[in-house]
């Protein structure tokens, strides 16, 4: 599918976000899809990568993404001008299930995670519901901030953690999530959405797991078709959920089509 | 005066199989083929191959199975599939519908096991022919573990002959020395054709981590950078035997697969390049369409071991 580059800003040092017009996809997209982008005309890298949707305007035909430079086809997308034509899969993956817009949430994303929580928020939001949302943003420093702006336009009550202290409350995500589970959001009703860093992803599991709080999380990782058809972007989940006389053990899912959305106390984190 | 331009012809014959063109979806690279299908119109596909089949599921390797390399991808899939009776089940019916020849991919931790598999798709309804995985590089036992050896190799295909009347394809493996050795093996068993060949050997370090990036260390390498080593293993392998050859390894374009055809291959299998673009396949029958009009040619056929080196 073609779409064209509209604009291509950086957020923060090396934080971009990137509009595209493509009205098949923006018609089709939901929050928690995805897109592949095959950034090389040839070889170089290889295969299409992969960007969560950050929102999407199925009324002007745009879709943005929200990517961090962390290689040779992200450094090449950040490149991509006003006019340059994309070549595009999309939306793929299963997306959230919308919950109703009176549910609490909060959102806990590192770095680019925040794509997917984003597209998430902007749905619900829409419904005009009574729904709080709280987003708690982490990251290795103030670059790794962004888009608060956006959340707060929504009124969510945004909380920040840098673990340089650089901005917001020293420390991680989860170290700020822990305190807020014992404080503001003690024996509060909500569910807990999360993206970001495996290590994060873990640990706000288990403290949902610990404080028997709903968990719903988005992974990322290293695709190869992007459709479910080459196995290799599989996580383990846990066994105990699956009817063993049908399935090998261990049980692997598909990212790209299973996911990226899962419920958190499915996977097996310790494969993580 | 009147010109009567015939559409060029793509059919191509894998002795008992025919196939309406010689592009061929390669195993592991289009799942079932359903995962594919509302992007592309398997009708016109020659044939695909469907992921290796096993006597029971198997669940394949740990993360991470995957790792690019320059112009190229490691894999370390592990044949994870359904297993042989829930693809019958589940993922033939529907693939039945289709006009492109389906065949499986099937894989045993034994020659025993070979037979099995192949005797349980022995004429089921959809299935075009079996192709024999004796060389996955990524399993412990099986795959590679027969391809790298003549006479295992003839037993397996010996067995699966025994067991079916289907046709059956042996995709052979690249990690030999002398091709040409497995190649006659397998046609002595009674292969109908061959397909060269499976991914090369390979392994790639992360170096911050001083890991290797796959968790089964090495893995399978495709992808462009694999052309000039799988092209020079299946023209020796078409001057070693009389089978048909089905020439795979790094086509991305119908320049690709006309190299292949002209040094002998009676069809091309096209793999990674599906991730690049889901329309891989269909482009190249495409192209080799437009390269047969441009060149005055009526049939693929003419193309074929037309490779001059006098």
């Amino acid at each position: 599918m073609k779409g064209s580059v509209l604009w291509n800003k950086e957020l923060s040092e090396g934080y971009y976000r990137l509009r595209i017009q493509c009205p098949d996809i923006a018609a089709e997209a939901r929050p928690g899809t995805f897109l592949t982008i095959r950034i090389s005309e040839l070889y170089e890298p290889l295969l299409r990568r992969p960007f969560t949707i950050y929102s999407y305007d199925p009324g002007r035909g745009t879709v943005d993404v929200v990517y961090k430079v962390v290689g040779v086809g992200t450094l090449l997308m950040s490149e991509r001008r006003r006019g340059d034509k994309l070549d595009l899969l999309g939306p793929l993956g299963n997306g959230f299930v919308i919950p109703s817009n009176e549910e609490n949430m909060v959102l806990v994303a590192g770095g680019t995670g925040i794509a997917a929580l984003y597209s998430l928020a902007e749905k619900v939001v829409a419904g005009r519901g009574g729904a709080e949302i709280t987003a708690l943003m982490g990251g290795s420093g103030a670059p790794d901030i962004i888009c608060i702006d956006d959340f707060e336009r929504l009124g969510a009550r945004v909380l920040v953690a840098t673990e340089d202290g650089s901005m917001g409350e020293p420390g991680s995500v989860t170290d700020l999530l822990k305190s807020q589970l014992k404080g503001a959001l003690h024996a509060c009703d909500f569910t807990l959405y999360s993206c970001g860093p495996r290590d994060m992803l873990r640990e706000v599991a288990r403290l949902a797991e610990h404080h028997s709080l709903p968990c719903i999380v988005s992974l990322e990782g290293r695709m190869g078709c992007g459709i479910g058809a080459c196995l290799g972007c599989v996580i383990r989940i846990l066994p105990e959920l699956i009817d063993v006389e049908k399935a090998p053990v261990p049980v692997y899912r598909r990212i790209c089509r299973d996911g990226p959305v899962f419920n958190a106390a499915e996977i097996d984190w310790d494969a993580v | 005066m009147d010109i009567v331009e015939t559409k060029p012809k793509l059919e191509v014959a894998l002795g008992p199989l025919k196939l309406n063109n010689p592009v061929i979806a390669a195993s592991g690279t289009f799942g079932y083929g359903l995962e594919f299908a509302h992007r592309v119109d398997l009708n016109r596909l020659g044939g695909l191959v469907v992921k290796g089949l096993s006597l029971e599921p198997r669940p394949g390797n740990p993360q991470p199975r995957l790792a690019e390399t320059t112009a190229g991808l490691l894999n370390s899939i592990g044949l994870q599939n359904i297993g042989v009776h829930a693809f019958l089940d589940e993922k033939l019916p529907e693939l039945s519908h289709y006009q492109c020849s389906i065949l499986a991919n099937i894989w045993g931790n034994d020659s025993e096991e070979y037979a099995q598999v192949a005797a349980i798709l022995d004429g089921a309804e959809g299935l075009a022919g079996v192709e024999v995985n004796v060389s996955c590089p990524n399993v412990k036992e099986g795959g590679a573990q027969f391809g790298t050896d003549a006479r295992k190799t003839f037993e397996v295909v010996a067995g699966v002959r025994k067991a079916t009347r289907m046709p059956v394809i042996v995709k052979l493996s690249p990690n030999v020395t002398d091709i040409k050795a497995i190649a006659r093996a397998a046609e002595e068993a009674g292969a109908d054709a061959l397909s060269v060949a499976n991914t090369f050997l390979g392994m790639a370090i992360d170096i911050r981590e001083r890991r290797p990036k796959l968790s089964t260390i090495t893995g399978g390498l495709s992808g462009p950078a694999i052309k000039p080593l799988a092209l020079r293993l299946v023209w020796e392998t078409v001057n070693a035997v009389n089978i048909p050859v089905i020439g795979v390894g790094g086509i991305v374009s119908a320049e690709d697969a006309l190299e292949y055809i002209i040094a002998g291959a009676h069809a091309v299998e096209i793999g990674t390049a599906n991730f690049l673009n889901p329309m891989a396949c269909i482009k190249v029958i495409d192209d080799l369409e437009s390269y047969l009009l441009e060149y005055n040619i009526q049939d693929i056929n003419d193309v074929r071991d037309t490779l001059r080196t006098s």
